[in-house]
This record gives structure tokens, C-alpha cells and sequence, in this order.
């Protein structure tokens, strides 16, 4: 299964959910939005969010300057 | 809706936006009528403010508590070395009345607080979200929900600029279902850098959302109400690639903000 994070493709080799994915890519979670398919994923949704073939992941850090 | 007549004056000094059929002569008379609140006068409240006086937003609310300094005149284009040390909201308002008599302009030199921006928030038509700390964000964000306002949003850091029209009365998300983690400080445009334009295109786009939205429904009046805002969508803009991306804020159904009132 191939997949996109910030426009770098990622095969995967086996079913995940959203929250593995971010886990096995070691993200750091804090104070960033993730977005599957153009569409921001609120946290409490990452770990029943299953993976397919040609999903698309945004991460956008959150910046507070002004 | 009965409008008051421009005068000969005003006629002339926003010709160009009544020339366009986006805005004309209805448009401009409610921009005259409109009331934007904005807070934080640095690199975002700069060009925002000066684009909304010089369409003729009638009255601007000004809030910072900051005073200029040197490394603020990279970006901060309202102030000159003159400014240093002085009120940022009311050196941002001599400037922008200078430029535009025709307006009203009212400089509040105190830190945004739950308290005052109750109050402010209430007198507001529109309120634009230009500060340079999450905390605050927060707080705003809060009180534009609460007197259902919407709020215009925007960050910037680097080479990274962030915007997003929230509206109370719709069903997309708010700034806490956006960023929920109110304990981490992100690095800001003072720890961390900013390019100046990058500052200047999201606070120019504040202000676009703010004109597009201040002038409604002129093109159908009292039929169709054309929206022209994306509300609800995250805008973000890569100053090194010029990209921008949008990407769509639902409403976090658990949001302590938003999210009880609107719950499906």
C-alpha cells in the first residue's frame, strides 16, 4: 500500500490506522494538525482511522506568530 | 437597506472599489458602516490594518499593549525609528488616519485579556486575529464563539504563514478543535525569524477575507447572499515554494469551545 506524507511517498507493508502510522514515523505530535485526503483528523479519531492505498497525509505545525 | 449617500469625496477617494461590480457603491457604503476589531499590530496587524483603513473600513478598534522597537521596523511597516518605544496601537492609528481622515480609528494600548475582550469583541462587526502567542489565540477564538463573531485567524513563522476564517454560526471547526495542545508556546516570529513579505501576504489576506466578507451580499441585494469566504478551511502558505494549501477544519464534536453547543 502506498501512501503520501507531506508530498513523500511511504509504502506500507501492512494495515495501520493514522495514530501507528504517526507512532511508527515518529512524529511529534504536539501542537500539529494532521490531515488525511485534505481533510484535518481531530485526535480523538487517529487511532480508529484505518489506512488506504493512495491516502494522502498533511501535517501542518502550528505557528503562532504574528 | 437604506444606505447614506457617499459624498463627492468619497466618491473619489474609493473609486476603485466602487468601480469594481464585486463591491460598488453599496459595498463601499457598508464598508463604511463596519466595525473590525483587530489585535496584535506587528507584522500581520500591520498590513491588515492599513488595507482595511485605506478601503474605508469606518471604524477599526486597534489593540496592543507593545511599544515599538528597532528589530519590529524589518516587517512592521506602520512605524518608523521615530516610533521607537511608543504604543504600537497608537502609532499604528496616527498612521493609518493620516493616510485616511475619512475614518474612525480607536487605539487600546491594554493586553487582550477574557475581560476586555468581551466588551471589544461585542462592538465588533469582524474581528482578525493577528497576535503573536497561542494564549491569546485562545482567548479570542473563545470570545468570538461565545458572541458568535467571526473571526479571521492568522500565523505566521519563517517562511510559514497560516490563515482561517471561522465563522460561529457555521458548522466547521474552531481554532481549539484546530490546535487542541493550549500548553506548548510554538516558536514565534521573535525566537525564531520571520520573512517580512510572508507576514505582509497573510495580513493582506486578512484583510481580503475582511473586505469580502464586510461586502456580502452587494452583488444579489436582498436575494442570494453570495459567500465568498472559505470558512472552515486552514489556508497555508510555504513562502520558500509559493504554495498554498487548503485543507478543511470539521468541528471537533468534543470540543470544549465549539463543540457541545453544535454537536450532532
Amino acid at each position: 500500500m502506498r501512501i503520501k506524507i507531506n508530498d513523500q511517498g511511504l509504502e506500507l507493508t501492512e494495515q495501520s490506522s493514522l495514530a501507528e502510522l504517526l507512532s511508527a514515523q515518529n512524529i511529534d505530535t504536539t501542537a500539529i494538525a494532521v490531515a488525511l485526503n485534505g481533510k484535518i483528523m481531530h485526535r480523538g479519531h487517529w487511532q480508529q482511522t484505518k489506512l488506504n492505498d493512495g491516502d494522502t497525509i498533511t501535517l501542518v505545525q502550528a505557528v503562532a506568530g504574528g | 437597506m437604506v444606505h447614506n449617500k457617499l459624498n463627492d469625496e468619497q466618491l473619489l477617494r474609493y473609486s476603485s472599489n466602487i468601480l469594481m461590480k464585486e463591491i460598488g457603491e453599496a459595498g463601499q457604503q457598508r464598508l463604511l458602516k463596519s466595525h473590525v476589531l483587530i489585535i496584535g499590530l506587528g507584522g500581520l496587524g500591520c498590513p491588515a490594518s492599513q488595507y482595511l483603513a485605506s478601503s474605508g473600513v469606518g471604524q477599526l478598534t486597534l489593540v496592543d499593549h507593545d511599544t515599538v522597537s528597532l528589530s519590529n521596523l524589518q516587517r512592521q511597516t506602520l512605524y518608523s525609528v521615530t516610533n521607537i518605544g511608543l504604543h504600537k496601537a497608537k502609532q499604528a492609528a496616527d498612521c493609518l488616519l493620516r493616510s485616511n481622515p475619512d475614518i474612525n480609528v480607536t487605539a487600546v494600548t491594554e493586553k487582550a485579556s477574557q475581560q476586555n475582550l468581551e466588551t471589544l469583541v461585542a462592538a465588533a462587526d469582524l474581528v482578525l486575529d493577528c497576535t503573536d502567542n497561542r494564549k491569546t489565540r485562545y482567548l479570542i477564538n473563545q470570545s468570538c464563539y461565545r458572541l458568535k463573531t467571526p473571526l479571521i485567524s492568522a500565523a505566521a513563522r519563517g517562511f510559514n504563514g497560516q490563515l482561517i476564517a471561522l465563522n460561529p454560526e457555521h458548522d466547521h471547526g474552531c481554532y481549539q478543535c484546530l490546535y487542541p495542545d493550549s500548553v506548548t508556546e510554538p516558536l514565534n516570529c521573535s525566537n525564531a525569524g520571520i520573512a517580512a513579505p510572508v507576514v505582509g501576504i497573510i495580513g493582506a489576506s486578512q484583510a481580503l477575507n475582511a473586505i469580502n466578507y464586510l461586502t456580502l451580499d452587494t452583488i444579489t441585494p436582498n436575494a442570494l447572499t453570495i459567500d465568498k469566504l472559505p470558512w472552515g478551511y486552514l489556508q497555508s502558505f510555504n513562502g520558500l515554494t509559493q504554495h498554498w494549501q487548503t485543507l478543511y477544519l470539521p468541528r471537533d464534536t468534543s470540543c470544549p469551545v465549539c463543540g457541545g453547543e453544535h454537536a450532532h
